[in-house]
């Protein structure tokens, strides 16, 4: 029987077999030595870092709820009751670190490099994107282990969304009503930031291919050398595995700790270190201050490419951009330190305790919700407003708590829960007949009937229920009244 | 003029936001316990005694039974004494609870040494020895050429 060449070319191993099918010799393409170099993979091992943040961040969502009650509870039983459960988030936070230094390198190496010039301008800025990208997955993740640092920081982005008006719109209430910010922050963090992060990086990598890799400054125009591009991979590859081991190592000796549930109504904590140098800013300058120096970033950023139209990213031609680039470095590092040995100011109000009727004060949620940020154009009339439509919020969400009891016909805790809505009530009962006399007796009238139903020994539920139902109009109808 | 009132207005429709989500449940009532919380995030946060003996104070000086006065006092008196962690001990029994489990702690997780340790720390020195032959290993397939591509 004669033989085929092609059955002949296609049994020679399962290894042929894989790349002719992958057409992985589409990747022995010619790349510049220095493609091959530490310095060009660093947004490589940056990608090999987001790949452990993705994999160990899936197993650690498994273990999470993004409930501000038991967000801190849920870490604190992965850490301490799941098997690796403590490995596997010291991994996800040690890579992260890692992630967030080579990114910054990367963008420093781009920047010195000029490797952002002609025609790369567009990639320049899609590795912007992708930088302001992994700073926001590094910040909603510091957000969602819910502690002391989480609990403030969201504070100040609350205050700092405040101060933007209508482009703070996602932490605005009436963008999700009753959703707590901290189950948004996990939505960003596990499927809106991953998912532009993949698409930019998509769009990146395919004009890095597209363009080329860009030739080293001192040596513009000749790029001597070649290597293939199959073994950039493969260096990246055993990148990979150094990355891995380390990380798990890290995570071994330096597991991160995990601070306890937050309590509102002080400023008690600094940033994590990336954030370090705009918390000096805020030191000096506020929120507006915060506000001001990362918009300032981000334009400088963005401008880079437009500013340095040189045709040519020789260093010795490029010695004006470079400096300034090595000076806000700097600036950056001097800031970072300031604030690592500064004592943390109140940015804002959180522990100014704003007395309120009934011996409420205000917490740093409300005092967030109500924009004392630093003097802001708030009146006091405005924070009470903001104060007591937070308190009305607070009753309805405690008749919704009566209502799950009445319906689990759990009278008793039913009843208890008529008392928290009565004093809740209480609180706020002569602010709200300032503005509407006829309201507050509405309310007054069913909350406390309602108690009194409940507090019998054999409560009518049907009556209770109909009663809860007048209470909800009624407060709902106050809430109209503060906003 | 009329420019002008425009965009006022439009001023006003962006930067006049409406009510701010909260970060959680809404507001609350400061009490004693509130207090110890307070105190204890300040010494767990920043080590910062003076705002922490601050909070024990007001917890004091708060009549109720909802924390337990007597450790209040030896916490004060523990922070007087230099002894932080002693004081945190106290401020968290002061809330009826356990200092080795309570969540107004922070949980510091440390190197405890077991097997599975180790056998972490081997597999990582694996990985790292198996990624550094991986990387001096990869054959290099070099060609050189002169004025290649060049996109300054």
């Amino acid at each position: 029987m004669a033989k085929n060449p092609a059955n002949e070319k296609s049994n020679k191993g399962l290894g042929t077999w894989v790349r002719e099918r992958l057409a992985v010799s589409g990747l022995d393409y010619e790349v510049p030595k220095h493609a091959n170099t530490l310095l060009f993979s660093l947004g490589g091992i940056t990608l090999i870092s987001f790949i452990i943040l993705i994999v160990t961040g899936v197993i650690l969502a498994q273990f999470y709820t993004a409930s501000p009650d038991t967000a801190n509870q849920s870490i604190r039983v992965l850490m301490t009751e799941v098997k690796i459960g403590a490995l596997i988030r010291g991994i996800h936070f040690w890579a992260a670190q890692i992630a967030m230094v080579t990114v910054i390198l990367h963008l420093l190496r781009v920047f010195i490099y000029g490797s952002y010039k002609r025609p790369r301008e567009i990639n320049w800025l899609l590795g912007v994107g992708l930088f302001f990208g992994m700073m926001g997955l590094y910040y909603t993740g510091t957000i969602l282990k819910w502690d002391q640092e989480a609990f403030e920081a969201l504070a100040h982005t609350q205050a700092a969304a405040k101060l933007v008006g209508v482009f703070g719109f996602m932490f605005a209430d009436s963008f999700a009503k009753g959703v707590p910010l901290l189950t948004r922050m996990f939505s960003l963090h596990t499927s809106v930031l991953p998912l532009l992060v993949i698409g930019l990086l998509a769009g990146h990598l395919l004009l890095v291919k597209l363009l080329q890799i860009s030739p080293l400054p001192w040596n513009s125009g000749h790029n001597g050398s070649k290597e293939m591009f199959s073994r950039h991979l493969k260096k990246l590859v055993g990148y990979g595995f150094v990355l891995t081991g380390a990380v798990m190592i890290l995570a071994v000796f330096l597991p991160p700790k995990l601070g306890a549930v937050p309590v509102a109504g002080i400023e008690a904590t600094k940033p994590p270190w990336l954030f370090l140098s705009i918390f000096s800013i805020e030191n000096w300058a506020g929120l507006p201050g915060l506000l001001g120096s990362a918009a300032l970033l981000a334009l400088a950023l963005i401008a880079v490419p437009f500013v340095d139209r040189a045709v040519s990213n020789n260093l010795k031609q490029r010695k004006a951009i470079v400096t300034l680039g090595a000076v806000a470095v700097l600036l950056a590092f001097g800031l970072t330190i300031n604030a690592y040995v500064a004592k943390p100011e109140q940015h804002i109000g959180m522990g100014e305790e704003t007395e309120q009727a009934g011996g409420q004060v205000s917490t740093a949620d409300d005092q967030t919700n109500s924009g004392q940020a630093d003097n802001q154009a708030e009146t006091g009339e405005d924070e009470q407003a903001t104060l007591i439509a937070a308190q009305l919020d607070n009753a309805l969400a405690v008749i919704s708590e009566i209502q799950s009891a009445l319906d689990g016909q759990n009278l008793a805790a039913a009843a208890e829960k008529a008392a928290e809505l009565d004093e809740v009530f209480d609180a706020i009962a002569d602010k709200i007949a300032a503005k509407d006399s006829d309201a507050a007796a509405d309310i007054e009238e069913h909350v406390h009937e309602l108690g009194e139903i409940l507090e019998k020994p054999q409560p009518d539920a049907a009556e209770a229920s109909n009663l809860l139902g007048h209470s909800r109009e009624s407060i709902e109808a106050a809430v109209k009244l503060f906003q | 003029m009329k420019r002008m009132i425009l965009l006022l207005f439009i001023a006003t429709a962006i930067f006049g936001a409406s009510s701010y989500a909260y970060a959680h449940g809404g507001g609350g009532v400061v009490d004693a316990p509130t207090y110890v919380r307070q105190s204890i995030a300040f010494l767990e946060g920043t080590s910062n005694v003076a705002e922490a003996e601050e909070r024990i104070n007001e917890a004091l000086e708060l009549n109720g039974e909802t924390v337990n006065r007597e450790m209040l006092m030896q916490a004060r008196q523990a922070l007087a004494d230099g002894n932080m962690e002693e004081a945190k001990s106290f401020l968290v029994q002061s809330l009826g609870k356990q200092s080795a489990t309570a969540e107004e702690l922070a949980l510091h997780p440390g190197f405890k040494g077991d097997a599975a340790d180790y056998a972490v720390i081997v597999l990582g020195i694996v990985l790292i020895a198996a990624g550094g032959l991986f990387i001096s290993s990869s054959k290099k397939n070099v060609s050189h050429r002169n004025g290649g591509i060049s996109h300054g």
